[in-house]
């Protein structure tokens, strides 16, 4: 008798309907799965086999096959468990009557017959729904991620004899309550504020106008100066995510299987992957299963890269195309997958070898030269790329004592929002300042002849390089929208240049 | 290249590396057989090298090929030379003990005619002497030739300080062909506009007791020198040892207590060199009066500048709390400042008063 239940695979984020098929012929007794099925799957007859007894139900003592099709992707996940067993026993006459058409399986089985949660299952009822399935059996662990989204009836359950009760229509199930993502986002914190940072009002700023115009941020200061807790800080000072934003991000950390229990991301996420971190576990990549990188689990949030030169070159240089394009295509021999990689660069670097450059209480003992190699491990397209560097003083102990923190996020966010919300009229998309081009430079930022003068006399008497003009007006356009000002004007460009430290030639 | 028989007879000794020093000059003074006493020179030289060597030096000496393609080959890679005692050679450095016999030199030849002025200091220097050394280069360059080494921190700021007038010499320490690639870029803008000079062929190497010969000659050439920053052991300081021996003026910026790269100037300031503040000091023992034009500033501007002054060094938070301003409008004004040269960035978001 033949069999066939509903599943999906995951290629990147897309989901593909697999169909699995059970069918039980005479002959000696075996278990078979074909359809390109990874270690993973061949090794869930184990499970179904033990599942399927320890329900008090029968396996079949005959030939078994399983196909998963179609059969020319591969199938990796432990997901396939549960929609073979179903199949297996519905082959064996043990469902008569079951109408499984149009109902999408997902889950991992126990030996004791329970359901196991599994990753990527909001990519797939996403896809899966755009597909037209809008009936679905997930894992009780997996419930929340179907909860944020409309039109479907998701089923969670937890064991497999519930499952089938549930399917022969012995059992009445419920399906997963609709929750509302403002809800979520009310309930979320993050646990850092602006206000707990004492003192370093020249990096508040720079961290603002970054935040308000999309420019990625350089954060250069002594150790121990405060630079990780200023980026820390960055999130909570980023407008809040949307929901459409909030789904991409989950999908992703879904599928990386990196999800909590709340179903759904409402905080923009923080990443900060160690400097040994390596370019496929930045960008994305594994050879049969592609998983996103750092960069993509950061898409809408931040990638805060501590101690940037210590980074491998080739590591450092992969981020640049990403920057640019805001998505990453992982290419390997088992195909192409495009992950959004939509983040705000953040780095982190000592001013020099030893940390004391321009420190009020210690010596710098580094001579010129190595202070040079040390900053030419960041490359110069790599340095186009980040549009404002900054310096972050160390704090003395008496400061840290006295000093009033300042600002909360909440206030900084307000004027954050205000001026995203000027730059969306301009661009008439979510684009920011620093996405820019040439001509739109031309177009949008205008610049006043004496503009035009102080940006020259900077040059001149700063030795800025030439390929620093664009994104100091870039800058200085993302400033004028924070002051709302509709021209930029000439101490716009003068805040702007002091943001530049790292483009003087000597 | 324009060169009279007789200079061109010392470019060639030059050439000879089998001979030292003393050694080219008795040459120069056996091989010209119109010099009273070249029959004794010949025999001194034949003694400490031997007849045979000095027979090859004569013909090498005589041989009209190999001087013409020695002369070549300095004009195809753009090198001038000035032989001492010729129209270009510095005229200071003659009266020195021991004057280089050829300066091969790239760039503008005529700089070495006017009065001269050396700036040197260390390569570890603060931000803040660094931009003082900019300014007062850039003064000084307006009334005398700044003459100055390669490495990188002060001597670097003193080119860049002088570039705008081109009054700039740059004293390598070894051949023109030899020097770092990452003087490369300074070297060419000097030579487009000042001068690079060198007492020693374009294809010799960079040694380490070079750099003390090299002293010599900024100090020889110039008529006072200014040490911009030494520590207590330094290239600055012997400078400023031979520019004292020659009788120089000898000048120094005072640094602060506890800087390390401040302790030689200070020293030096102790052991009665004149203690330099601004280019006016500088001028003013020379005899040469300043122009120092204030752009005008605003109020604001003027209100930091005179805090900066009053205080030295700040941190901007304390500069925006004293003037009473929130801190990114003192950024502002700060940015203005330092586009106008009159503050720098110190480091860590300090500022000095420049």
């Amino acid at each position: 008798m033949l069999a066939k239940v509903m599943s999906f695979a995951l290629v990147g984020l897309e989901g593909v309907p697999v169909e699995v098929e059970a069918d039980i012929n005479k002959g000696m007794t075996a278990f078979e799965v074909v359809g390109l099925p990874d270690a993973a799957v061949k090794e869930s007859r184990e499970r179904v086999n033990s599942a399927v007894r320890n329900s008090r139900l029968h396996f079949p003592v005959n030939r078994v096959t399983v196909n998963l099709a179609p059969a020319d992707i591969k199938k990796e996940g432990s997901h396939y468990d549960l929609p073979i067993a179903v199949a297996v026993i519905k082959a064996s006459g043990q469902l008569v009557g079951a109408d499984t058409s149009g109902t999408v399986i997902l889950g991992e089985l126990a030996l004791d017959g329970s359901v196991r949660s599994v990753s990527g299952v909001l990519p797939v009822l996403i896809s899966a729904k755009r597909q037209g399935f809008t009936r679905f059996i997930i894992p009780c662990a997996n419930a929340n991620e179907a909860a944020y989204i409309e039109g479907i009836e998701a089923y969670a359950v937890d064991s497999l004899s519930q499952v089938l009760r549930f399917i022969s229509g012995e059992e009445e199930l419920q399906p997963v309550p609709a929750k509302s993502f403002s809800a979520a986002l009310e309930c979320a914190r993050y646990g850092t504020d602006m206000s707990l940072v004492k003192g370093q009002a020249v990096a508040k700023r720079a961290l603002e106008i970054a935040v308000a115009g999309g420019h990625n941020i350089l954060l250069s200061g002594p150790p121990g100066a405060g630079k990780t807790m200023l980026a820390r800080c960055i999130p909570t000072i980023m407008p809040d995510l949307t929901f459409e934003e909030a789904l991409e991000v989950t999908q992703i950390h879904s599928v990386a299987g990196e999800l909590g229990g709340e179903g759904i991301i409402s905080l923009r996420p923080f990443r900060t992957p160690h400097h040994t971190a390596t370019t496929a576990s930045l960008c994305g990549g594994g050879n049969a299963k592609i998983r996103p990188g750092e960069i993509s689990k950061a898409h809408k949030g931040v990638l805060f890269l501590d101690e940037l030169p210590e980074y491998s070159r080739q590591a450092l240089e992969s981020l640049r195309q990403p920057l640019e394009d805001r998505v990453i295509t992982v290419t390997r021999a088992g195909g192409a997958v495009t992950f959004p990689a939509d983040f705000m660069l953040c780095a982190s670097m000592n001013p020099c070898p030893c940390g004391n450059l321009g420190s009020s209480y210690k010596e710098c003992t580094c001579t010129p030269a190595q202070i040079r190699r040390y900053r030419a491990k960041i490359s110069g397209p790599l340095l186009d790329r980040i549009d404002l560097q900054v310096e972050v003083d160390g704090v003395k102990y008496d400061e840290l004592a006295d000093e009033g923190g300042g600002e909360s996020s909440a206030d900084i966010k307000k004027r954050v929002e205000r001026a995203r919300a000027i730059q969306r009229e301009r661009f008439g998309s979510t684009r920011t300042n620093a996405s820019m081009g040439e001509g739109e430079i031309k177009k949008y930022c205008r610049l006043s002849r004496g503009c035009e003068d102080i940006l020259r006399g900077a040059f001149e008497r700063l030795s800025l390089s030439a390929r620093a003009r664009s994104r100091i007006i870039k800058v200085a356009r993302t400033i004028a929208d924070l002051d709302l000002s509709p021209e930029i004007l000439p101490e716009h460009i003068l805040e702007a240049t002091s943001y530049r430290r790292y483009d003087a030639k000597d | 290249m324009n060169l009279t028989k007789s200079q061109t007879d010392t470019v060639v000794a030059d050439s000879f590396e089998e001979l030292n020093y003393n050694q080219k000059r008795q040459f120069l003074c056996a091989a010209d057989e119109k010099h009273a006493e070249h029959t004794k020179y010949a025999d001194m030289l034949i003694k400490s090298l031997g007849g045979g060597v000095y027979n090859k030096l004569i013909a090498k000496f005589t041989n009209g090929d190999y001087r013409s393609r020695l002369i070549d080959g300095l004009e195809e890679r753009g090198i001038t030379c000035v032989t001492a005692g010729g129209e270009c050679y510095p005229r200071l450095l003659g009266h020195i003990p021991v004057p280089p016999l050829v300066l091969y030199c790239r760039g503008n030849t005529q700089l070495l005619k006017g009065d001269c002025f050396g700036i040197v200091g260390s390569r570890r220097t603060s931000a803040a002497t660094i931009a003082a050394c900019k300014r007062i280069s850039g003064e000084v360059s307006r009334h005398m030739t700044v003459v100055t080494g390669i490495a990188d921190g002060a001597d670097t700021a003193a080119v860049r300080g002088a570039l705008p007038s081109g009054n700039v010499v740059c004293v390598l320490p070894g051949g023109h062909d030899k020097m770092p690639p990452s003087a490369e870029g300074m070297l060419r803008e000097v030579e487009d506009r000042g001068v690079t000079i060198s007492e020693w062929q374009p294809h010799v190497s960079v040694l380490r007791y070079m750099f003390t010969v090299r002293n010599r000659v900024i100090a020889g050439m110039c008529r006072g020198v200014l040490v911009v920053s030494a520590p207590k052991r330094s290239g600055a300081l012997i400078t400023a040892g031979y520019a004292a021996d020659y009788g120089r003026e000898v000048f120094a910026l005072p640094h602060s207590i506890g800087i390390t790269s401040g302790e030689g100037s200070n020293a030096l300031i102790k052991n009665g060199a004149a203690l330099c503040q601004g280019a006016e000091d500088i001028l003013a023992a020379f005899g040469l009066e300043s122009q120092t034009g204030h752009s005008d500033l605003t109020a604001e501007e003027r209100q930091i500048i005179s805090y900066l002054r009053e205080n030295g060094s700040a941190h901007i938070q304390h500069i925006a709390a004293a003037v009473g301003m929130k801190v990114f409008q003192a950024v502002t004004i700060l940015s203005a400042l330092e586009i106008k040269g009159l503050a720098v960035r110190s480091g860590g978001n300090n500022y000095t008063a420049v």
